[in-house]
């Protein structure tokens, strides 16, 4: 047989890892010194695996209470083996992961486990975002009132804004506090909630907020003027009040900039 | 004989004879608010502030006010057939450019492969082929970061069948052959030679002492597959007695070389760790004892 080349080996040695099905492709190049081939790749391949599935279980700890320990080590093989990282900076690895749990998603406790995820990345996102200075009431109070309709918001580098069909900041706060399945059940029952998560300084805060207030923070996210923002948020919520919710964003730091 | 232990590498004469600590994120906020004496300098690993902000590189900088620092890349892959990585290499520079590390090094290792960053650190092939694909790999690096690199030689599990020569010979020729350093970890060499049966004192003979710029000691485990007894490098306890021993085998045929104590797994409270970095303090300040009463005889 001809000596596989460097890239050979290494194309069969990487698929050999993630699958213990493909490890015959490179055993026959190991040498055996007393112990089978598979065994001395398999020391590898757990290195691999459990390295990256610790990984994903400090990246997303509410999702693994939500499925339990054994469900969320099973889920994160398969996506290990279907997405493993592209490139060694492991604080971007994960992105993917929320999306591969709707693929398992289904009724009961485990409805919302993939929005639970989606909150966890943003708070991984937001943590490792860019820093930048915060828009304060102060800075907003210099501006005369009649230019107030064509202002424009830039959001904070850091603002991450989940939608949820469930009470995913409940299901996220109660699933942390390690609460039992009783409680999770009458969580389950609370109404949708949507979630900022933003890092004005170094801490990562993460708040429930209204779906208008949502609303207003994705049309000024998208370059929309204060005014047309405003008509959007209160087409989604007639009530919505608009000076209450810029004060708080002021106060909360979700704007990096306005002008 | 004293001559012959000139600290060959010029960015290892600021750490001195110095033993530092691996930085790890339980002990971060400890070693900013209460230095603790004798440590000069901590290693980190660069992949883990390779992001845009927040409160790792803020802990960094403050780090690197009251410490010098030495940078340990783990996820290059100078052992892959493909040339490294352009933008990885820019991110390990841009890094460096803002933090000034007095060392920076990677492994003889490989973790890529076909665009999938594996990490893990995967054995090499020691064969002509491998050899001139790493020395090649690693004098990209070096062009492209604009510093010297050490390479550290690997622990393994497994040999391949086609490798036509012993693991030293092919780590002294690539620090030959791309004009690197050496970060000799003294653990890799005992784990390796236990498990593929070399004799350790052929090893430490073999590398060429000039270009060693640094020590590695760290904690191994112990395994049992299939009746065989293996050596895993898994840094997750204190430094094992006999590693100690080649450690001072290395000290007396190298002389003292800036030394890392690793811990990577089941962290220990600070002061363990700083035990370690005493007790390899020791052994460095002892060989420096010797040495003076050497010149002054």
């Amino acid at each position: 047989m001809p000596v596989p080349t460097l890239r050979e080996m290494q194309a069969a040695f990487a698929a050999g890892v993630l699958d213990p099905s493909l490890a015959g492709r490179i055993a026959g190049a190991i040498d055996s010194d007393g112990m089978a081939p598979e065994r001395r790749l398999a020391i590898y391949r757990n290195n691999t695996l459990a390295s990256l599935r610790g990984l994903l279980e400090r990246t997303f700890p509410a999702t693994r209470h939500l499925l339990g320990p054994e469900r969320f080590a099973g889920i994160a093989l398969a996506f290990i083996r279907s997405a493993p990282p592209d490139r060694p900076q492991l604080a971007a690895y994960g992105a993917g992961f929320s999306g591969f749990l709707e693929g398992w998603a289904e009724a009961g406790p485990l409805a919302h486990v993939g929005d639970v995820a989606r909150l966890e990345w943003a708070r991984e996102e937001a943590y490792y975002a860019a820093n930048a200075p915060t828009l304060g009431p102060a800075a907003i109070a210099r501006i005369p009132v009649e230019r107030y309709p064509k202002l424009r918001f830039w959001l904070h580098p850091t603002v991450r804004l989940i939608w949820s069909a469930g009470p995913v900041h409940s299901l996220w706060q109660a699933a942390l506090a390690g609460s039992a399945d009783q409680p999770l059940a009458g969580t389950l029952k609370k109404a949708a909630e949507q979630v900022l998560v933003v890092r004005p300084g170094m801490t990562v805060v993460t708040r429930p907020i209204g779906a208008a207030a949502l609303v207003l923070l994705e049309a000024l996210g998208a370059g929309l003027p204060l005014a047309e923002a405003a008509t959007r948020a209160q087409a989604a919520d007639a009530g919505f009040d608009l000076q209450r919710s810029l004060a708080s964003h002021l106060a909360g730091g979700s704007f990096a900039s306005c002008g | 004989m004293t001559a012959s232990r000139g600290l060959a590498n010029p960015r290892s004469r600021e750490l001195g004879r110095r033993a530092g600590i691996g930085l790890r994120h339980p002990h971060v906020a400890e070693l900013i608010d209460r230095p603790p004496p004798g440590l000069a300098w901590v290693e980190v690993h660069t992949e883990n502030y390779m992001v845009d902000g927040g409160p790792r590189l803020r802990q960094l900088e403050l780090i690197r006010g009251r410490y010098a620092l030495s940078f340990h890349g783990v996820g290059l892959s100078l052992g892959s057939a493909d040339p490294p990585d352009p933008d990885h290499l820019a991110r390990i520079r841009r890094l460096a450019d803002r933090f000034a590390p007095a060392l920076l090094s990677e492994h003889i290792a490989w973790s890529i492969e076909d665009g999938h960053y594996l990490n893990d650190l995967f054995p090499i092939p020691y064969t002509e082929e491998a050899l001139s694909v790493v020395a090649r790999n690693v004098a990209l690096a070096q062009d492209a970061l604009g510093r010297p690199l050490m390479v550290e030689n690997p622990s393994s599990y497994l040999r391949f069948v086609d490798s036509t020569m012993p693991e030293c010979e092919f780590v002294a020729e690539i620090a030959r052959g791309a004009g690197c350093g050496i970060l000799l970890d003294v653990n890799n060499i005992h784990v390796s030679a236990h498990n593929h049966g070399f004799e350790v004192a052929d090893y430490l003979e073999a590398i060429p002492g000039a270009v060693i710029g640094e020590f590695h000691l760290a904690g191994h485990a112990r395994c049992e597959i299939e009746g065989r007894p293996i050596l895993i490098d898994d840094h997750a306890s204190q430094v094992d007695e006999v590693v100690w021993r080649l450690f001072d085998a290395t000290l007396a045929r190298h002389g003292p070389r800036p030394t890392l104590i690793e811990w990577d797994n089941g962290i220990p409270p600070l002061p363990v760790l700083l035990d370690e970095r005493a007790k390899a303090q020791g052994r460095l300040d002892r060989i420096a004892r010797d040495d003076a009463r050497a010149d002054a005889a």
